[in-house]
């Protein structure tokens, strides 16, 4: 008896086994290649090169749409099904998705069609009886192939950190791309990374620096801090400090990451580039993105040139970024960065002043930038002003000089400290006309938390706020960006006996960008005008007509 | 009596006025405006975009206010403007243009005029340089009738055994067999 099962056994094992049917392969996709003419990068879709999709999710699927497999590709794209039952229709699904438990959450989802997940698919195959290989390749030409290449250069950038700390755990992160995403822009917002896909102008999906540096926007977001207002921005303007760093930052860690220094955006055929080490300077300073991206640059790269001879590679920034930077009692700016890398690397302090100075800067001795001497407009400094508790700090002056509501002097600084735990009345009023808009921002300095926001009011605007004992920072903002130089006296006082009875007239609640207009707006189409008329004037005056008739 | 006739009046007037105030709103809300000010853009021409857009019928005309906003105060502004095959210019614009940042007021204002004669969504682009380096490409949204879903609607969606929506392309594929 014992022998005869032993017997069914071994039959049954050899079936099973003679059924289990491995499929192996590699996934790869088509990247088109940017072709470099002096300042001008373009598209060229006759260069095309073939790279591997790395750590992405692939399955086996039945002609019942059950998945029957699934597996993830390894850094060279290889996959590997096992025990797949044999003489069974099987199709191979390879999506542009990375997840990996307690590692990473990556996805590319069309925003053209319901955030839809992109897959390409194998044909539906019988499995045979013999094991085989399936190779899938996404292609240029039917536009299969963008988001795995967004996905890879996501992937080259979070290996820049893991080489750097193994231990890492990045946050779920969304990509969404479409061909559809024409008039989005490509920026990253908090939530997401949104890519243009737009075929007939500018697309980003083979823009490796403008993927990677959206994606150090989501580093700084998830592992630092990035104070930074957004916006438009481009070299050789006078930015808000924490735009130009954070900015700086997206453009060098797009170089570092991928040892290339020349950063390209392509329009198709049309595009440009910048030399993130090299570029011509124009207006360099502490304001400006291009300098700090050269100053990161710099810091990181073994190139020695004039006056860098420092090469800190990415961990002492890496270390800085999600410790001291991300704790920092200052605003999230170059003077926040360099202090603590000076305060991190004693011994280079001469370097790293020698690298910032290239630049037109004068040594930075604290987070908050004081003692700067540069060719601004003079109302930019100091960059942070004190304020004591219960006195009036006068002629704090934003302007326009430099643009509007991202650019210096659109904000200013200050800082003060409380030692009472209790409420404090807050007022910003204009002294040297009624036009502006003014807005403010109370921040706690340690640990980093905004307070609140006040709302937006013309030429005086209060809050009260319950404060405990501590440093805090106060942005003040003027909306009105066609005001010019607006002054303001600002008051932080423990008691209400600061003047409270400048009237003010409340706009909007709202937290960010321009005032909204206060006076009536006419609707734009001319039967309702004729309504709203008819509604206020005609009928109540028939009625009326009526009643006093009778 | 009197008093609650005159009540009913003010109701009535009341609520004419509100009717005409959602009646307003409900037509302004066709509008579309849009800003990138306030997002991690990534760099480009130091220029800003604004613009108000309309959903208009077939043969009808959107009226497009477009402002051009800069931080420089010095440099030369080149502006390239395409539409769409499929939109019709019902007021002629220059199609390539140029101007000056200046120390004053760096606001650059456009109107374009234009129709369809076909339901969808049409693009106005420009293509902005500044002193030849730096770019930055902008699309204006057209909605034009009642059908502007269809474009996206042609593409299939399967879901998955987890009920996934996917976007499905067909790979080039190769199959070999292991002897």
């Amino acid at each position: 008896m014992r022998s005869k099962l032993s017997y069914f056994s071994l039959i049954l094992f050899s079936t099973v086994t003679l059924n289990a049917i491995d499929i192996t392969g590699t996934i790869s996709y088509e990247r088109v290649v940017p072709v470099h003419s002096g300042s001008l990068t373009g598209l060229n879709y006759s260069n095309i090169s073939t790279e591997t999709a790395k750590q992405i999710t692939v399955e086996a699927v039945n002609s019942s749409n059950t998945v029957v497999g699934t597996t993830t590709t390894d850094d060279s794209g290889n996959y590997r099904f096992t025990s797949l039952p044999s003489n069974t229709s099987i199709k191979i699904r390879a999506y542009a998705k990375m997840v990996k438990t307690s590692g990473w959450d990556v996805r590319i989802l069309n925003t053209g069609n319901n955030d839809s997940q992109y897959v390409i698919e194998g044909s539906l195959v019988s499995t045979g009886s013999s094991n085989s290989v399936r190779d899938l390749l996404a292609t240029s030409s039917d536009k299969s192939s963008p988001p795995f290449a967004i996905l890879d250069s996501v992937y080259l950038a979070m290996n820049k950190i893991l080489n750097t700390d193994s231990s890492v755990v990045f946050p779920a992160l969304s990509v969404s791309w479409s061909t559809e995403n024409i008039s989005t822009g490509s920026y990253y917002d908090g939530t997401q990374i949104v890519l243009q896909g737009d075929q007939s102008g500018d697309s980003d999906e083979y823009d490796t620096h403008v993927i990677i540096h959206e994606w150090g926007h989501y580093f700084e977001d998830k592992f630092s801090r990035a104070d930074s207002t957004g916006g438009s921005h481009g070299a050789g303007e006078h930015l808000d400090i924490r735009l130009a760093f954070g900015e700086g930052f997206g453009n060098a860690f797009a170089a570092i990451v991928t040892d290339d220094p020349i950063y390209f955006d392509t329009s198709q055929a049309n595009g440009w580039n910048m030399n993130i080490e090299s570029d011509t300077k124009e207006s360099p300073g502490w304001f400006s993105e291009a300098s700090i991206q050269r100053i990161l640059y710099d810091l990181y790269d073994s190139n020695d040139d004039d006056s860098d001879t420092l090469s800190l590679g990415f961990l002492p920034m890496y270390e800085l970024f999600i410790n001291e930077q991300k704790n920092t009692e200052a605003f999230t700016s170059l003077f926040s960065f360099v202090t603590e890398l000076k305060n991190n690397n004693a011994r280079d302090t001469a370097k790293i002043d020698s690298i910032v100075a290239s630049e037109g800067i004068t040594t930075i001795d604290d987070i908050y930038g004081t003692n700067r001497s540069s060719n601004v407009e003079e109302i930019s400094l100091p960059i942070y002003s004190n304020l004591t508790v219960n006195e009036t700090l006068s002629n704090i002056c934003t302007s326009k000089k430099y643009g509007t509501l991202n650019k210096l002097n659109n904000h200013k600084f200050l800082k003060f400290t409380v030692t009472n735990a209790k409420n404090y009345f807050i007022q910003v009023s204009q002294t040297n006309g009624t036009g502006s808009y003014p807005q403010f921002t109370i921040y706690k300095a340690s640990p980093f938390k905004e307070i609140g926001e006040s709302t937006i009011s013309q030429q005086t605007v209060t809050g009260n706020y319950t404060l405990t004992a501590g440093d805090y920072l106060i942005d003040i903002f003027d909306a009105n960006k066609n005001s010019g130089t607006a002054c303001f006296d600002i008051s932080v006082g423990d008691t209400t006996d600061i003047d409270t009875t400048t009237t003010s007239a409340p706009v909007s609640s709202g937290s960010s960008g321009e005032a909204k207009s206060v006076g009536v707006e006419l609707p734009s189409n001319p039967l309702l005008i004729l309504l709203v008329l008819f509604g206020i004037m005609i009928i109540p005056m028939i009625l009326m007509n009526k009643e006093l008739s009778k | 009596m009197k008093k609650t006739r005159l009540f009913l009046i003010l109701t009535a007037l009341v609520g004419l006025v509100w009717g005409s105030m959602y009646a307003w709103n409900t037509e302004r809300s066709k509008l579309e405006t849009f800003s990138t000010a306030g997002k991690y853009l990534k760099p480009g021409a130091a220029v800003d975009i604004s613009y108000t857009t309309q959903r208009v019928a077939i043969d009808e005309v959107a009226n497009i206010d477009i402002t051009l906003s800069s931080g420089l105060t010095k440099g030369d502004v080149s502006v390239k403007v395409s539409l769409d095959d499929d939109l019709i210019e019902e007021s002629s614009f220059e199609k390539e243009l140029t101007y000056q940042l200046n120390e004053q007021d760096n606001d650059y204002k456009m109107n374009l005029n234009v129709s369809s004669e076909q339901d969808g969504l049409f693009y106005i682009r420009l293509f902005v340089t500044i002193d030849g380096t730096r770019s930055r490409s902008f699309a204006i949204p057209i909605y034009v009738g009642e059908n502007i879903q269809n474009k996206q609607a042609l593409k299939p969606i399967i879901t998955n055994s987890n009920g996934d929506r996917l976007s499905v392309s067909t790979a080039k594929e190769s199959i070999s067999t292991i002897e």
